[in-house]
């Protein structure tokens, strides 16, 4: 993830668009006002202020821009929208967005240190901010991200309403976890080619084990999507094929609804929906050059 | 005796967001000084009560207060690696729920 040493190097060789690779988000505003001298500090917490757009804009609709104002000692951001505000409240939680600490950013040359920084509104759309610091870091540092492919997945959406099957359903899903795994061994799909999920929700789908809700009284529906990960599509798709067969025809205690216990929403219903792929690489380089690992070609387009 | 408060009735904002594909972090934010000063006082988001919350242990919590946007920053491990096979919420942004109905 490259920080604003590539960007101000294309912007020095001439470039008028970049298209960068995988890039700090809050570089790419900074690096124009660091190469014109700007205080570090507030060129990159007006960046990471900036770099989401318009969030830190009321009322938040659509599309908007936001502009930023680097001046001494401060900086400023408003909206574009005449009709609109920035607050010192929204300016001052993007300084935490998607950040593990609330005042300490980490970049490739540095921290930027927002513990001291204050947020002023001096008028009803602008928000001034200063104090921000930078301490430039020992060591110059990328960061590299990799991720390894885990197979392809596929998987069905239905509903559930039969009320003597919700009560029972997560245990339902199980036997037909089985059913359907006997069934794939008997046609050569071994059980260790694929992973079988089911995300179940209106029963903690959404957080699963973390779930601290008290348990409540059935919904009168579910969704269950059922999410199989196999080595190869094909695999994917005849796991899948079995696993909607089972839910579909499998009797349960006190089932009345014997020709068919889900609704699918959708014809067909089973959706490859491509490779599936895990983080394995989350670490820092220590690069001699900021610019090593990162290839810049400049193109003439008209 | 004061009643009890629920939290989401009195911030300003109750949001949960990755921190990198390995930390989930959640911002409780208010709109004046005085309730922000009450909640960091009464406990409700200390670093033990969070981990209990979210079934981790109390030394994968860090509970991170920042005055200046009247805030205080819950950062803890997600349950899975974002985007990998058994993630639920790849961006992690419903994963505060809990903290709303949390009361002090």
């Amino acid at each position: 993830m490259m920080g604003v040493e590539p960007l101000q190097a294309a912007l020095d060789d001439g470039a008028e668009v970049i298209i960068a690779g995988r890039c700090s988000d809050a570089a790419i505003y900074a690096a124009l006002p660091l190469m014109k001298g700007h205080d570090a500090g507030l060129a990159w917490h007006l960046g990471k202020i900036i770099e989401c757009g318009a969030q830190v804009v009321e009322p938040r609709s659509g599309q908007d821009s936001i502009v930023g104002f680097l001046g001494d000692g401060y900086f400023e951001v408003e909206p574009g929208h005449p009709d609109k505000r920035c607050t010192r409240t929204r300016v001052a939680a993007h300084t935490l967005y998607e950040n593990p600490s609330p005042s300490e950013l980490k970049g490739p040359s540095g921290v930027l240190d927002s513990a001291n920084a204050e947020f002023e509104q001096i008028n009803e759309r602008t928000v001034r901010v200063s104090g921000s610091r930078f301490r430039p870091a020992d060591v110059y540092t990328v960061k590299l991200e990799g991720v390894q492919r885990m197979g392809f997945r596929s998987v069905f959406v239905a509903g559930v309403r039969d009320p003597i099957l919700i009560p029972q359903f997560q245990e339902f899903t199980e036997a037909c976890r089985e059913r359907a795994t006997n069934d794939l061994c008997a046609i050569g799909i071994d059980p260790d080619c694929f992973t079988l999920n089911f995300r179940i929700y209106g029963q903690h789908a959404v957080m699963g084990s973390r779930e601290s809700a008290p348990d409540m009284a059935p919904p009168n529906e579910l969704c269950v999507v059922a999410d199989v990960i196999a080595d190869t599509e094909e695999n994917s798709r005849a796991v899948l094929a079995k696993v909607r067969y089972s839910l579909l025809h499998t009797d349960f205690p006190g089932r009345l609804c014997i020709s068919g216990n889900l609704a699918f929403p959708f014809s067909p219903s089973d959706v490859s929906v491509g490779e599936v792929f895990d983080f394995n690489i989350w670490h820092t380089v220590e690069l001699d050059d900021p610019l090593e690992p990162f290839t810049i070609s400049i193109e003439d387009v008209t | 005796m004061n009643a009890k408060t629920r939290l989401g009735d009195v911030a300003k904002v109750i949001r949960s967001k990755n921190a990198g594909p390995l930390l989930l972090t959640i911002d409780v934010i208010f709109g004046d000084a005085e309730t922000y000063e009450k909640v960091l006082a009464s406990g409700v988001l200390d670093a033990r009560a969070m981990a209990k919350l979210y079934s981790v242990s109390d030394n994968e919590v860090a509970v991170i207060p920042y005055r200046q946007a009247l805030a205080i920053k819950v950062t803890l491990p997600r349950l899975h690696r974002s985007g990998g096979p058994l993630d639920s919420d790849v961006y992690g942004a419903q994963q505060h729920a809990p903290v709303i109905d949390l009361e002090f």
